[in-house]
Formats: C-alpha cells, structure tokens, sequence
C-alpha cells in the first residue's frame, strides 16, 4: 500500500523540490499579514498618544483594575468551557455525518450557516425570549425541554451555563467547516474501513486514528471558538453577564485614547492565550512533517 | 385540600407498601404543582413585583426616606439597566446612591439602547430581572402600554413641570440636553452659530450627526432642530430632511458618527449633538484638540430622559430608592455637575441651591432662550415615521 | 479507490481514468441501519433544536405579529417586500457579501498557501494565533482602527497627501463611509477567516502527486489546473459559502462605520428591534426572516454546486 511505502521514504520526502512557484503564495501571504498588521498600528499609535507624549497609564490603571481581573477570568472560563463544548458536540457528529450520513450534509451545512446569517442581536432576542416567556408553541416543539429548564430546579435564565450552549451556536459555523474541510482531505472512508476491518469500534477508531489526522482542523476551530467567545458582546449583555468585552467597552467610553489602547491590549492578551492553546497541543497545524506520523499512525 | 394533603403527608412517612408510596407521591406532587399554580395566580394578581408589601406602605406614592432606606437594605441591591457612568454624570450619581442605600450592579447592561432595555422589562415578567432604567421621552406611552412599568410618584413630583411627566406616575423626567454644535476650533477656523451656517461656508466633510436618525436618539433630534431652524415650526420634520440632504449635496456632511473616538481624532470636526455629551468632551480632551460647544440661535430641541421603575423589579424598595435620590436635591445637582440640565433645575435656582461655579461652566442661558420642547408624542412619532421613510433615499440617496 | 459495503444503497465506483460504474446493491433499505444512522445524529440535533431552531421559530412567530397590537398579521412580510429601500438593502447586502466573499477567497487562498509552505514552526504558528483573533476582531474597534488609518483624517490620508500629494478624499473622491469602503473594512475579517479554515483542507494535497506531476511534465500552471484545483475546489466553494454568510450576517462593523449610510438588512434591523426611536420586533423579525431565506437559496446553491465539483470524488 502506498502508506507502507511512504513509511521507507520518510527521508527522501523531507526534501521538497525547490522553486515551486514564483513564491507569488508568499508575496500573498506578506501583503494579506501587512494588510492585517497595519490597521492595527495606526490603533496603538492614537491609543498611546495623548496630543504629543507617549502615554502607559492606560495600562497601568487597567491591570490594578479589580474588574479587569475578575471579567478576564470570568471570559476566559466561558471562552474555554465553550470551546470544549463545541468541539466534543461537533467533532464526532461531523465523522458520523461524512461516514454514515451523506444525506444529512446539507442540512448540517443549512444548520452551521445559520447563525452566521442572522444578526447576533436578533439571534439573542430570540433565544432569550425561549427562556424568557412562557409559549406554548415553544414548549410543545422542544419536547417540554423548555420549561424544564428555565425554570426550577435547572433555571438555565440568564445563567453563564445557558451563555456557553449560546457560544457553542454561534461559534457553530467555526467549528463545523475546518473539521468538514479536514475530513474532506484525508481518505476518511478508506482509514475507517480498513480500521473496521481490522476489528476497531467506532470510538476507537475516532479517537485514535481519525482525530489524530483532523487536528489541524480541530485547532482551527477551537481557536476560531475561542476568540469568538473572548469578543462577543452582545449575548452577554442581554444575559447581564458581566464578561472582559463589556469591561472594555464600559472603561474605553470616557476616553478615546483608553479605548484604542484597551482594543490593542485585548487582541494581544487573546493572541497569547491562543498561542498557549496551540502550544499546548504541540501539533504543528499544516506541517507535512507530521502527517507522517500520523499516516503510520493510520497504518498500524 | 388541607386535610388531604395532611393524610398525604402522613402516610407518606409511613409506606405500606412501595406502589402506595409512589401512588401517593405522585398524588402529592400533583397538589403540589396545583399549590404552586394556585400561589402564582395569586402572586401576579398584585401589582408590586415579588416581595410582599407591608400594610401602610403606598408602593405608589412618595415613600419617606427612613422606611425607605432600610427597605432597600433589605432588598440588598440595585439591578440598573441603562445607566452609563460616563453620561450625565451618572458615575457620580451611581456613588453617591451606593454609599447612601446599596451597592447597585450596573456594568453589564450600561450601554443598552432603550429599545433593549424595555427588552428586559419584557423579559423580565417571567423570570424578573433589572429594577429601573433611563429611556428617551418618546418610550412614555410604549411602556405602559406594554404594561411593564409600575407608577411611583417621588417626593419632589410637583417640582417637575407638568409636560414632563406621566400624570399617572409611570414615569418623569430626570434631565435634559439641548441639541448644541460641538465645534474642533482647532480645525475649524470660522465656527459655525446657526444651521444656516452650516449649509452657507464650507466645512468640507467635516459635519456629522450622533449616529443615524433612525435609531439615535440624538440624531433624530438634531434633524427636528434643523427643521425648526429652517421652518420656524415644530410640526413637520421633512425640512430637516431636506436640510441635510441639502448639506450632503455640498459635500459639508460626513456619515461618520460624531462620537468621541471620532472627535478626538478630527473626524468630525463639527459634530451636532447633545450639549452635556459635547461639554463633558471638552472637558475630558483638556485642549486635545479644542472644543468649543454652542447651541445654535436658529433653532434647537431639547431631549428629556424618563426614568422608569420595573413593574416586575427584584428589588422594588432599592428601585423607589434610586428615583428618590436621582430627584432628590443631591441628584439633581449631579446632573448639572454633568452639564445636563435637571428636571427641577427652575425650582432649585429660585430656591438658590444651584452653585455659582456650576452655573458657570454652563453656555451662557441667554442661548438656552430659543430652546424649545417638543413633549407630543404623536409629533415625535410622526418625525421618526417621515425619517423612517425618507432618510434613505433623500439623504443618502440610496 | 475502494468504497466500504456498509452502506446499503447504490453507490458509485471510481478508479483514476475510469467514468463511474454503477454497482447495484440488494434492494430494500435496511431501515435499522437509517435508524441508527439517524441516532448518531440526535445529540447534535438535540443541541441544535434548543438553541438555534427553537430562537429561530421564535423569530418566524414575532414576524407574524403585529408590534403594536400583537394580533397574528401579514403586514410585516408586506412592508418589507413593498418598501423599495428593503428591497434594496437585500440587494446591497447580497452583493456586499459575494465581493467580500470572492476578494477574501481568492487573497486568503494564495495567503493560506504561502503560509501552509511556510517551514518555520514558530512562525507559523503565530500567524495562525493571530489570524484567528483578526478574524473576530469586528464592530467599533475595527471601524475605528480603519478610520485611524483611512479616514479623512487617517494617518495614511495624511501620509499620502503630505509626501505623495494624492488626496484621496477631495481629489480622488474616495471614502471609507461607501459601499467599497465597507468592502474594505470586512475583508479585513474575511481574509483571516479564509486562511483558518482552508488550512487544514490543504493536507489533502499530496507532495508526491506534485513530484509525480513535474515527473510527467507538467508545468505549475497544469499541476494547478489539472491536480490541485479539483481536489480542492470542494473545500474552497464551502469556504466561500461561509464567507458569504459571514458578511451577510455582519452588523456591529456596518453600523460603527457609517451608522445608516450603507443599506444593508442587519442595519435596518437595529433601526427597529435595537434603536433609541422606535420598536417593531414584528418588521424586525420578519427581516430576519428574509434573510435566513436568502441563506436557505444559497446555501441549496452552494450544495447544487459542490455535488457537481465533488462527483468525480465519489464522495
């Protein structure tokens, strides 16, 4: 099989034949990052400036803030229950889509379009409105879920745990396409097969061999998850949820300058959590050298 | 029901046998349920919200401050919706009301437009949530209708003229601005006095409005005021239209929004606006750039805030507490500390109560004269239904 | 290419070179087997019913209504298709969100690629830690950060006219407050999101049919047109379709940049259901409505085309 071949050749396919292109992807790639960067320097540059001089009491007064501290650790926990949320629900149920039902695809892709498609304002009336009020339609249609919820004993109304499912619908769109777009690209049907045939389950098959060759999909998501939740605003107003977005906001409202350095702060700070979520992983996202690995993964 | 439901309980801490238990739990749970029903129907039947009021307290009329204070203690807090730190003072407002009766929780909902506020109130018949919250004038009559506010009349209710307020206590004026030229001296250098200024020099690019007349509050009035400089009338708005679509064609207007991110950098350079929000802008940006703020003599509108208490409020004692205080002498001052004007500002001068340097840091009132009221709310809503229907595609021409 | 037997229908067969052989395969559907399918199924339905479907029949419901009276009423659905400034929102959204669509496709392909080739681990890494948090950054901060850069009086306004002499705002008649100044601003969150989620779908592209090509004599020009395309063409249509949605979808940018100046749906939603001058949750909702059936066509001819693109794949 060709995957036993590429087990011998592991040396000789490290190096890749040079010249490729005219590097055009590079060029790309540095004028989409400079596109990207530059916004954000014109933003740090009017924060730090207060008329002529350089100015870090912003930053100061921000960390000796007791809310900073307190909405940043409440965010980061709904940032990551959310994203560990979406990935558990949406990762086995997009293999179980591709494998066994081809036909659902399409709803699934109606499903992960849809919250993208209505505006987040009008998506939290309605989902408030479920919890809020008492319909009849609305009970009869969610198998008498909602009134089990919202109220005793589980009472989920303007609850963070309510919030999180919230996050997990709208990060949805997210989460659902990388995974799809990675189970696309790797022979899922033939690896599953030859998994089952050589007397793998379901699970074991998912969790040791598929999900090992979808990460890259799987780290996209969750950091796509992830820095939606440390972003979102209005979900959390509505649910009167004190969260690090709103304390931006709220704080940056007296002073232009705060604003923009607090934008500027908050992007870095998420940045640097993301990155701790990739290291974490240590899978190099994209990186050749690991499908190797995991190809003999696959092969065993 | 009550002999039943006795019998119930005692065989039931004795069980004969395990289908009898379950028969008799599950009979138990039934009345339970029917109990809880029976309870609720009753509870919402009042019309004060969750805790029970006690005998002699008018949940409606001015309550007085001792029974009031410690009430409110009981309550524990105050859930405001609505109340920005950085408008009207309100951060001075929120203090000085924390330190007086209880700690309020404000931060998530203070930037709420009114139309998610009310959204709340709505919400709130269910599961109740939010105690007060501060709409513009023309929310009035769409939140009693809704049914979602509870009257109360503060102690200094006669204070506030009669336009202002709800006859039947649902809700009052707590202050209001007047639509004022927030002028960038620095980049302007032939500031503009009037609306027919604006549209006769050339401020290429550089006049903006506080967000888009149909939703901003703000904007719609400055279109109003525009229309009163224009026609000398307070009935039709389209020559507000027409103004600006006029101003457009000149090139004078800018879609940018005449906030203070965009003041600050230049953005806008002459921004139309409430006149509190523009003299809390100068004051902050200390000279970086220079403001300058004056109500135009043509023709100015001025705006009022209600204050409403929730019909279904958690803490109904803190709520009555905070309208007391927002009206009360103390409160009222602090909206002037915010350049805002006060509801009982007439009575609080003659009475001599207003500081000299207060006074001072206020336009001068002679340009105050000229402003005028616009408290019918068919007039208002007339206004937003032209802008609604016009704003598009005379102005923007889209 | 070998497809499993698990499935009980009728399947196509396809070896490289070959059209596709039909296999019939014993009639009857194996209704157990649906069933179980259908099951594994059901947590994410589940899921999806509480909090996504059941906010959406609310939505439907609040159309019906009428915002004053509450009576059950067409007139929502009839204002919205009678009025011709919603009529043009729907077109403006719609066209706003193909060009930003395709601009951040075709960008965000060539840059995923570059950073997909891109060997150093660290670095990659980074430009992925940022890309995803770009592709979020929206609403004020990023309309502001534009019009720091781009307004009139941005620094690169500035910089142009001081040094170059170009004005861009009298001279060229350019402004950030236009439909292609929008256009600019959203690609800015389109591109970063292009390159996150067609990342993983560019593992599908093996080195070695790259090497087997050039062995054959292709060019770069037919390895791409011939090899890489196709393979990826599925992946990158579904990218494009999430863009779409995207964009369509985006308000918080749209309103911070130029409040009402740009008609497009989700901005005059806020007029009516988030506004500080009038409440009609009744037109609100029914807008919201037109929208999800805008995305209902799309998204049919999103899947029309993708059956197309991905037949020779059997998949």
């Amino acid at each position: 099989m060709a995957q036993a071949v590429r087990e011998i050749n592991l040396p000789v396919r490290k190096d890749r034949p040079k010249g490729q292109g005219l590097g055009v992807d590079k060029i790309f790639l540095t004028l989409v990052l400079l596109f990207l960067i530059v916004p954000l320097g014109a933003t740090l540059i009017f924060g730090l400036s207060s008329g002529n001089s350089i100015n870090f009491n912003t930053f100061q007064s921000v960390f000796t803030d007791h809310d900073f501290s307190q909405t940043l650790l409440l965010s980061l926990g709904l940032a990551l229950a959310s994203t560990i949320l979406a990935i558990l629900l949406i990762t086995p149920t997009a293999y179980w889509v591709q494998l066994r039902l081809p036909r659902a695809r399409p709803l699934m892709d109606f499903l992960a379009l849809v919250p993208f498609a209505v505006p987040a304002i009008v998506m939290a009336f309605g989902l408030v409105e479920v919890y809020g009020t008492g319909n009849t339609l609305i009970n009869i249609l969610s198998f008498g879920l909602v009134p089990v919820l919202s109220n005793e004993p589980f009472n989920v109304v303007n609850t963070p745990q309510l919030l999180v499912c919230a996050y997990v619908i709208i990060s949805l769109p997210f989460v659902y396409r990388p995974i799809d777009n990675n189970l696309r690209a790797i022979n899922t049907k033939v690896l599953s097969e030859a998994a089952y045939s050589l007397g793998s389950g379901w699970w074991r098959t998912f969790l040791t061999i598929i999900l090992p060759n979808i990460l890259p999909g799987v780290i996209s998501a969750a950091l796509l998850t992830f820095s939606t939740v440390m972003g979102e605003f209005t979900l959390a107003s509505l649910f009167s949820i004190y969260t690090f977005p709103i304390y931006l906001n709220v704080t940056g409202q007296n002073d232009a300058h705060k604003a923009a350095s607090l934008t500027i702060l908050s992007f870095f700070l998420t940045m640097i959590f993301v990155l701790g979520i990739i290291l974490l992983v240590r899978i190099r996202p994209g990186s050749r050298g690991n499908e190797d690995r995991l190809d003999i993964v696959a092969a065993k | 029901m009550n002999s039943q439901r006795q019998e119930l309980f005692g065989n039931l801490f004795a069980p004969h046998d395990r289908r009898e238990f379950i028969k008799r739990a599950a009979a138990l749970g039934l009345s339970g349920t029917a109990l809880t029903a029976f309870l609720e129907a009753c509870g919402s039947s009042t019309s004060t919200g969750s805790s029970t009021p006690t005998a002699n307290i008018n949940m409606a009329g001015p309550i007085d401050i001792q029974t009031l204070t410690t009430k409110a203690k009981a309550d524990g807090s105050l859930h405001a919706i609505g109340i920005p730190p950085e408008w009207a003072d309100y951060a001075d407002i929120l203090a000085g009301y924390s330190a007086k009766f209880v700690p309020v929780t404000y931060k998530a909902e203070a930037e709420f437009s009114s139309a998610q506020e009310v959204e709340v109130f709505k919400n709130s018949k269910q599961h109740p949530n939010g105690d007060i919250g501060d709409v513009g004038f023309i929310w009035g009559p769409v939140v009693i209708q809704q049914g979602l506010v509870t009257p109360y009349k503060h102690a200094n209710w006669d204070d506030v003229p009669a336009d202002l307020k709800d006859p039947g206590g649902n809700w009052c004026t707590e202050y209001w601005g007047a639509q004022a030229f927030v002028i960038n001296t620095d980049i302007v250098k032939n500031p503009p006095k009037t609306f027919a200024d604006l549209l006769a020099n050339n401020y290429k690019n550089m006049v903006g409005i506080d967000g888009d007349p149909r939703q901003a509050n703000d904007a719609l009035i400055a279109v109003y005021s525009a229309a009163l400089a224009k026609s000398g009338s307070l009935n039709d708005i389209q020559p507000g239209i027409d103004f600006f679509a006029a101003l457009k064609k000149k090139g004078n207007f800018t879609p940018a929004r005449s906030s203070l991110a965009n003041i600050t950098k230049g953005e806008v350079a002459i921004g139309i606006m409430w006149d509190y929000l523009g003299l809390g802008f100068r004051d902050s940006l200390a000279g970086k750039p220079n403001l300058s703020v004056v109500i135009p003599s043509d023709g100015s509108i001025a705006g009022p805030y209600i204050s409403i208490v929730n019909k279904t409020a958690p803490h109904p004692f803190a709520a009555r507490a905070w309208i007391e205080y927002i009206f009360s002498d103390e409160g009222q001052l602090f909206y002037l500390k915010g350049y805002a004007h006060p509801a009982r500002y007439q009575k609080l001068a003659a009475a001599g109560k207003v500081p000299a340097d207060l006074t001072a840091k206020l336009p001068s009132a002679d340009q105050y004269t000229n402003v005028k009221f616009v408290t019918d709310i068919s007039k208002l809503t007339a206004a937003s239904n032209a802008v609604t229907a016009n704003w598009q595609t005379q102005v923007l021409g889209q | 290419m070998q497809l499993g037997a698990a499935t009980g229908k009728t399947e196509s067969v396809t070896t490289p070179g070959q059209s596709s052989v039909k296999i019939r395969r014993p009639a009857g559907i194996n209704w157990s087997y649906s069933i179980i399918s259908w099951l594994g199924f059901v947590p994410f339905l589940l899921f999806c019913l509480l909090f996504e479907i059941l906010p959406a029949v609310m939505i439907i419901q609040n159309s019906f209504l009428d915002s004053n009276t509450g009576a059950l009423t067409s007139s929502n659905y009839q204002i919205m298709l009678s009025h011709l400034s919603y009529v043009h929102a729907f077109q403006t959204s719609i066209s706003l969100s193909v060009v930003t669509a395709l601009i951040g496709a075709f960008f965000g392909f060539f840059a995923t690629y570059g950073l997909y080739n891109l060997r150093t681990g660290w670095l990659r890494n980074l430009v992925i830690s940022f890309s995803s948090i770009a592709a979020n950054f929206a609403g004020v901060p990023l309309a502001f950060a534009f019009v720091s850069t781009v307004g009139v009086t941005g620094f690169i306004t500035v910089l142009l006219l001081r040094w170059f002499h170009i004005d861009l705002y009298n001279g060229l008649n350019f402004s950030l407050y236009t439909f292609w100044g929008l256009v600019l601003v959203y690609t800015y969150f389109q591109l970063p999101l292009m390159i996150l989620i067609t990342l993983p779908a560019l593992s599908a592209l093996r080195p070695e049919w790259r090497e087997a090509a050039t062995n054959l004599g292709a060019s770069n020009f037919i390895y791409w047109r011939r090899v890489a395309l196709p393979i990826l063409l599925p992946s990158l249509i579904a990218a494009t379709m999430l863009l779409f949605a995207n964009s369509f979808g985006a308000y918080a940018t749209a309103y911070a940049l130029a409040q009402g100046s740009i008609n497009i749906v989700p901005i005059l939603i806020g007029f009516v259901v988030n506004g500080n001058v009038s409440l009609d949750p009744g037109l609100g909702n029914a807008l919201a409505m037109g929208m999800i059936v805008v995305l209902l066509i799309a998204v049919s001819l999103y899947t029309v085309m993708l059956r197309r693109v991905s037949k020779w794949q059997g998949r």
